[in-house]
Parts: C-alpha cells; structure tokens; sequence
C-alpha cells in the first residue's frame, strides 16, 4: 500500500537529514528489463540465423534448431559457423531458456507418443473404473483390458462402494472388440485400481515458518495475493486414487514391457486455520504409464515379478478456477504376486513405492507433499498367449 | 546486499538510509494501516518507527533479512499500539449494537473475496476487534501474548477474536451478496 506522502520528509527533518529527492527504483527496474530484453532480442536474433543451418545436429547445444528447417542459406563455412556461434548458443541456452525449452519439448514429446503407438497397437483409450473381482469377470469378455503394472496405488476397503457406483459408468463406455487381438500371441491386457498408502498428517507447526513468509509478502505488500498462502490454510491431502487399463507386450520369457492409461483423482482439503473455513481441490490425472515387468519366478499358480517404470500425467481437470493444470512426472519400482485363476485369467496384488518429481507449480496436493509414495495395485489381467 | 545496506546506514549514509525506505516503506504502511486505518495518523506512527529503526539499526547484530523485516514490523506494531492507546482507542468491548444475527454459517468466507478487500473490512472493524485480529491473524501472537501485550485478559482477547469473526463474516456475506 502507498505510503502517506511526505512521510520520507517527515523523517529527514526529524532525524536533522537532508531530503534529498529519491530515485525511484522503479526507474532502476524498468532499466534492467529493458536491458534484458535488449539482450534477449539480440541473442534471439543470433539463435535464429544460426537456427537457419540445418547442418548442426551434433552439436549438444544446438539442440534448439533441430525443429528448425534450414532456408536461408549461410554464407561461412559450416564449421566456422559451428565454433562461432557455440558460446553464443550456450548464452542462448542460458538467457533464453523459454525459448529453448519449447523447441526441445516438441520433438521429445513427439517421440514418445511414437513410442506408445507400437506397444499399443489396439489400446483402447477411455480410462474405466476397476469393479471387484465378480463384477469385472463379465465385462472381462466384453472389452479390452491392459494390464498396467507400472501405477501404483492401494486398494480401501472404502472404495469398494466406488466401485459399485462406477460399474454402472462402465456399461455405458464404448466396448471394444477383444477378436482385435490376434497376430500377436504375447499380449496381455489388464484392469486395474490402486491406493496411495501413506497416509497425510499435517503439523501445523511446520506451516509456520513456510506460511509466514508467504504471508507477508502476499498481505503485506498489498498485492492481490492468493488467498490461500495470505490465509494460512492447513491442506488436508487425501490418499490418491487410481484405475487404469495396461497392455503388456512379453519380450522372452522373463521380460515384458508394459504400457497402458491412468486416471488419478487428487482430493485435498484446505482449512482455514483462524477463521475456520474450509475448501476443496479436486485434481483430475490422465496419464500414461511405460516400463518393464522381470518376472521372477512362479510356483504353482502364482507368478512373483519384478516391475519398474515410468509415467507422465497431465492434469486435465480441477474444480478450481484458474488453477494450473500440471503435467507430473513420476518413477516407481513394485514388487507383485499373481494368481492365474485360469490359463489366461489372474488376479494381481503389486506393492510399490514411487517418486513423484516436483511439477513446478505452486499447486499443493498429495505428491507435492510426499513425493516419494507407496502404494499397492491390484487389477485382472488376462494373458492372451497361453 | 541488505546487510551492506545496513553497514551503510550504521555509517550514517544517508543514500543508505533513503534507499532502504524505498525497500520497506510501502510495506510496513500496510502493517500499521491494518492498526491505525486513518492515513494522516499513520504518518505519524510511521514516522516514528523510521526514526526508531534508523537510530537502532546500528546496535542491531544482523542475520537475515527475514529476522531484520520481523525487527522492523514488531517495531511498527508497537508503535501502532502505543498510538492507539495513547487515543484511547483501544476499548475492548462487544459490539452488541451490531447487528450480527446468530447464522448457521459462523466462519467467514475470507476465500472469496481479494487481499484487498479483506484488508479493507478489517481496516472497518471496531479498533478493539482489529487490533486483537491482528495480532492473532497477521503477528501470529497467541491470545495470551495479546493479553499481556494489550494488558487485558485472555479471555477478553479470545471473545474479542470470536465476535470479530462474526462481524467480518457478516460483512463479507454483504459484499459477496452486494456483488451479485
């Protein structure tokens, strides 16, 4: 908030100073920015006419032009060029990260969609629900199920109720034809659900000294602040929930590589800490999940394995207006059990822990607060080679 | 940088001291606003916290910039209460002539409403209720600090927090209704 006027005078003449007129540092700043553009133009301006040349792949700092076709025609020698504009590429790379940033993520996330379109030739792409055991032996000869061995999640005896009400969403999704599966005899499909495990305790105590600073900067200044910092809400993160559909693809006899489709639901509550009040984040995840499954050993019916992997999630909904929607990305390792009720049909319990890497936005939720999460999966997947 | 600043001012630099005004005026405005809302009267508080804080800045043994920003905004505070005393504003009573009915809905709805305007309806508020909100919301003191600090009971500090709860929660139901 502005200061009351004359107030700097005021002080100067109690205090016997001279008032001397203050430079705004508002005109320091304006200076700096228009510095830094200045530099980031011509930098800019130096990045494109190298990003013209198409004939500097190799180069590891030269990642930004990859996705830049090359037209105009340079009149150096390419490896003068190469040894000229290095330092300015790593300048480049350093002052206009934006810039590089969004020229590198195009073709990564090419890549990897290219990647997920092999191994799952017939995925099927809505996210369904898991139902209980009974239940999802019928819609097993219905419809497509991939089994997904990277998500980790724990099962609540709660959730059961979920379940019921879910099975009815499912009747209404569109059921794909499981004759798609042929050619390939080393497929697997798989349902599955699964529940964080460890479960939230917040210690106001510890929101103190994060919340002050916050605080203050947000109230204080006058800013527009978000309320929630400005308020001192204690978040209440519930465990999340998951379902998913896998596919897995058996490389030998051991190795399978296993892919598939997640949806997350994040719950927290935020509660007031001085006025009382309360309200809820309800964050939506769809994602998709990659990695390999070593199976150990089996005896019996039971297979033992091994799974790690990784997956990228987008946030795709919340209740929150104007909230961010975060991408998150996450690694796990689990360890799992199956039982084959026949041949192709087994029933899975697979513990796990994964880390879930920081999203770089200011949003809290479960795995902000506990980016390492343990969590235990259970789901039916039904082999189609044997 | 802060802690040059501070070497600075202890060596009496004035571009210093006038650099560091600029740094913190507007927001330690804001805290002792929330105390004394009459600007003119501000002016005066704020004054005399500058004052106290250039000349006690050099016996200060300087660790961070946090713990310095703390140091300056205890020092306004206190001066804000001292004011406020010396007015005798500081009456500590319930406002029964409010009309405040007994609502299903107790706590205030601070989500809905900006930064803004919530400062602005505790700038509002009875001088008795604004200043225990306050210090228990914003200086984070525990109802028994604010006893001793104010020299009332715990007590009294507690109901005072409760009935200007009531008060703001009303106000802000008028806002968002008047928004409509």
């Amino acid at each position: 908030m502005d200061p009351p006027p004359g107030l700097w005078d005021d002080i100067c003449k109690q205090m016997g100073l001279s008032p001397e007129p203050v430079r705004k540092p508002a005109t320091t700043k304006r200076l700096y920015w228009a510095a830094a553009a200045a530099v980031l133009a011509l930098v800019g301006f130096f990045v494109f006419q190298n990003g013209n040349d198409s004939e500097q792949p190799q180069q590891a700092n030269a990642v930004s032009q990859q996705s830049i076709s090359g037209q105009s025609p340079s009149q150096q020698p390419v490896s003068q060029q190469l040894a000229e504009t290095s330092p300015m590429e790593q300048e480049s790379q350093a002052k206009a990260p934006l810039l590089a940033l969004a020229r590198h993520q195009a073709p990564d996330v090419k890549g990897e969609t290219e990647t997920k379109e092999e191994v799952l030739p017939e995925s099927d792409s809505s996210a369904e629900t898991l139902q209980t055991p009974d239940e999802s032996k019928q819609t097993f000869a219905d419809s497509h199920q991939t089994p997904d061995e990277s998500q980790e999640t724990s099962a609540e005896p709660r959730q059961t109720e979920n379940f019921a009400l879910r099975a009815e969403s499912l009747d209404n999704l569109p059921i794909a034809e499981s004759n798609d599966v042929q050619a390939q005899n080393k497929w697997s499909l798989g349902l599955n659900a699964s529940g964080g495990l460890l479960a939230v305790s917040n210690s106001v105590r510890t929101d103190d000294v994060n919340g002050l600073h916050n605080f203050y900067e947000g109230a204080e200044a006058g800013y527009p602040a978000n309320m929630a910092s400005h308020e001192r809400y204690v978040p209440k993160h519930h465990l999340p929930v998951r379902f998913g559909l896998s596919v897995q693809f058996q490389l030998n006899n051991r190795l399978a590589l296993h892919s598939g489709i997640s949806y997350t639901y994040l719950y927290s509550e935020f509660n007031n800490r001085y006025f009382g009040n309360s309200y809820d984040q309800k964050l939506h995840y769809l994602g998709i999940p990659l990695g390999m499954t070593w199976q150990l050993w089996s005896v019996r019916r039971f297979r033992f394995y091994l799974s790690a992997g990784a997956m990228l999630e987008k946030c795709v909904r919340t209740n929150l207006e104007g909230s961010e929607k975060p991408w998150q990305w996450s690694v796990d390792g689990a360890a799992g059990v199956e039982y084959g009720f026949t041949r192709q049909l087994g029933f899975y319990l697979q513990p796990s822990l994964g880390y879930y890497f920081d999203d770089g936005t200011s949003l809290e939720h479960y795995y902000s607060k506990h980016p390492w999460a343990p969590s235990i999966e259970f789901g039916l997947r039904l082999h189609l080679n044997e | 940088m802060v802690s040059q600043l501070v070497e600075r001012i202890r060596q009496k630099d004035q571009r210093a001291m006038s650099q560091f005004y600029q740094m913190y005026v507007k927001e330690l405005s804001s805290v002792c606003y929330r105390y004394v809302p009459s600007r003119s009267d501000a002016k005066d508080v704020l004054q005399n916290s500058f004052v106290k804080i250039f000349t006690l800045i050099p016996t200060l043994d300087y660790h961070s910039e946090e713990a310095l920003w703390g140091w300056m905004k205890r020092i306004v505070v206190n001066e804000s209460l001292v004011y406020l005393r010396e007015k005798k504003r500081l009456l500590f009573v319930v406002q029964t002539t409010e009309d405040v009915e007994q609502t299903d809905d107790p706590e205030p709805q601070t989500e809905r409403i900006s930064s803004e305007e919530l400062h602005q309806l505790i700038s509002e508020l009875p001088d008795g209720y604004r200043t225990v909100v306050n210090l228990y919301v914003f200086e984070e003191y525990s109802h028994k600090q604010i006893a001793e600090l104010l020299g009332i009971k715990e007590n009294t500090s507690a109901s005072q927090f409760y009935y200007a709860k009531r008060l703001l929660g009303k106000r802000i139901k008028d806002l968002i209704n008047g928004k409509r």
